[in-house]
């Protein structure tokens, strides 16, 4: 070390990224204590395919806990994605070139995964 | 009790002690709902990798504020773990399960002998000279217990994203989260302190999941139903988990992680031969 002092490390903040998957978790687990109480009250569930949008919108108006679960479980899904935009729009801003590429190199990954899972 | 009750409690302790070891609990979550509540094998993976996301999404923000979270090196191993969770979920269904089971037993074996031989013959970290300085892998963080700032240098990157490839094909194929490959891979090949290298992984357990879970959605093999009170659970049992972090002294989450580590290695090869 030769008696030097540590060099400061370039320093992006996380607060953005903190908040959005704390908004995006607490987003799903509200979701899913919707569809607790609606099972629990005996509400009727009608499963059908988590891709189709009209018979998710109708069961979450008719508070099927079925449509409520999957409404949490693409919020729990998407999250890391959202999260991932505010890790690259912190590097972008402490000027982080290389983390900034990394940021959006996974979150590439990630929007490929969903293509290759929905085109497949 | 309901199934969905029992799936909740079960949750609630594999995401505490998932987000204090940085392993996610899957490694608890899918043999109790496939053996214990009689659900189909890649509906309990598929849930059980919704579960690993909402741990992830749980304690990260807490690490994350407490500077305790490598990111740059986060990010790093996550392009490798991402592709290797993706291509998990894709060849999900056409690999012998007892193989993969064997294999996986047997690392995990691996690992948690490799984890007590550290508990026993303590390897200090290599000192930082100046050109560790200038690279982006070297960090530091403050150890809670101390007060002391810890100055390291993340090694052997190419390797480490090797591994994390593994871990993450790993994650989509089993459910678990990967980090039960992760976190040794972090302390012991790389060099990375055993409290950045637990929280570091627990960060990456949420995109490396997602890469997987989209495909599982995708092929209708998740039943949201199931997923709820495994995450809901999880996303308790994870914000308690990741309080205790911070208290825990680094020997205490070692000898954790060797236990479950080598409980599950014996179950795992066990089941193996055993099919």
């Amino acid at each position: 070390m030769n008696g030097q002092p540590v060099r400061p490390p370039r320093v992006a903040s996380r607060r953005l990224t903190s908040a959005t998957l704390t908004a995006g978790v607490l987003a799903a687990a509200s979701c899913f204590v919707v569809a607790g109480a609606a099972e629990f009250t005996g509400r009727a569930t009608d499963p059908g395919s988590m891709t189709d949008l009209a018979v998710l919108v109708s069961g979450l108006w008719a508070l099927d806990p079925w449509a409520w679960a999957s409404l949490g479980t693409f919020a729990v899904v998407a999250t890391p994605a959202l999260g991932l935009v505010a890790t690259a729009w912190e590097y972008a801003q402490a000027a982080d070139r290389s983390a900034f590429a990394l940021a959006l190199a996974v979150l590439a990954i990630l929007v490929l995964s969903g293509l290759i899972a929905v085109l497949r | 009790m309901s199934a969905a009750l029992i799936a909740f409690v079960v949750s609630v302790g594999a995401g505490g002690f998932g987000s204090l070891v940085g392993i996610g609990g899957g490694l608890i979550i899918v043999p109790v709902l496939s053996v214990g509540l009689g659900h189909d094998v890649k509906e309990a993976i598929a849930a059980s990798l919704i579960g690993v996301i909402a741990t992830s999404l749980s304690a990260s923000p807490r690490y994350l504020r407490s500077g305790l979270v490598d990111r740059h090196l986060g990010l790093l191993l996550l392009v490798a773990a991402t592709l290797g969770g993706l291509a998990g979920g894709l060849t999900a269904g056409y690999l012998d399960e007892r193989i993969l089971a064997l294999l996986f037993g047997l690392l995990l074996a691996g690992v948690a002998l490799q984890m007590l031989r550290q508990m026993r013959r303590p390897n200090p970290h290599p000192p930082i000279d100046d050109a560790d300085l200038e690279s982006n892998f070297t960090s530091s963080y403050v150890e809670h217990e101390s007060g002391e700032v810890v100055t390291y240098r993340a090694r052997r990157l190419v390797p480490g994203a090797a591994v994390s490839f593994v871990a993450g094909n790993v994650s989509g194929l089993l459910g678990v989260g990967g980090g039960v490959i992760n976190v040794p891979t972090m302390n012991v090949l790389m060099h990375v302190p055993i409290r950045v290298a637990t929280t570091t992984s627990t960060y990456m357990l949420a995109a490396t999941a997602t890469a997987s879970a989209v495909v599982y959605i995708a092929s209708g093999q998740l039943d949201p139903v199931l997923a709820a009170p495994v995450a809901l659970g999880v996303i308790v049992g994870a914000r308690l988990g990741a309080r205790l972090a911070m208290r825990v002294s680094q020997d205490v989450l070692r000898l954790a992680f060797v236990v479950v580590a080598a409980v599950f290695a014996f179950s795992m090869i066990r089941e193996a031969v055993a099919l």
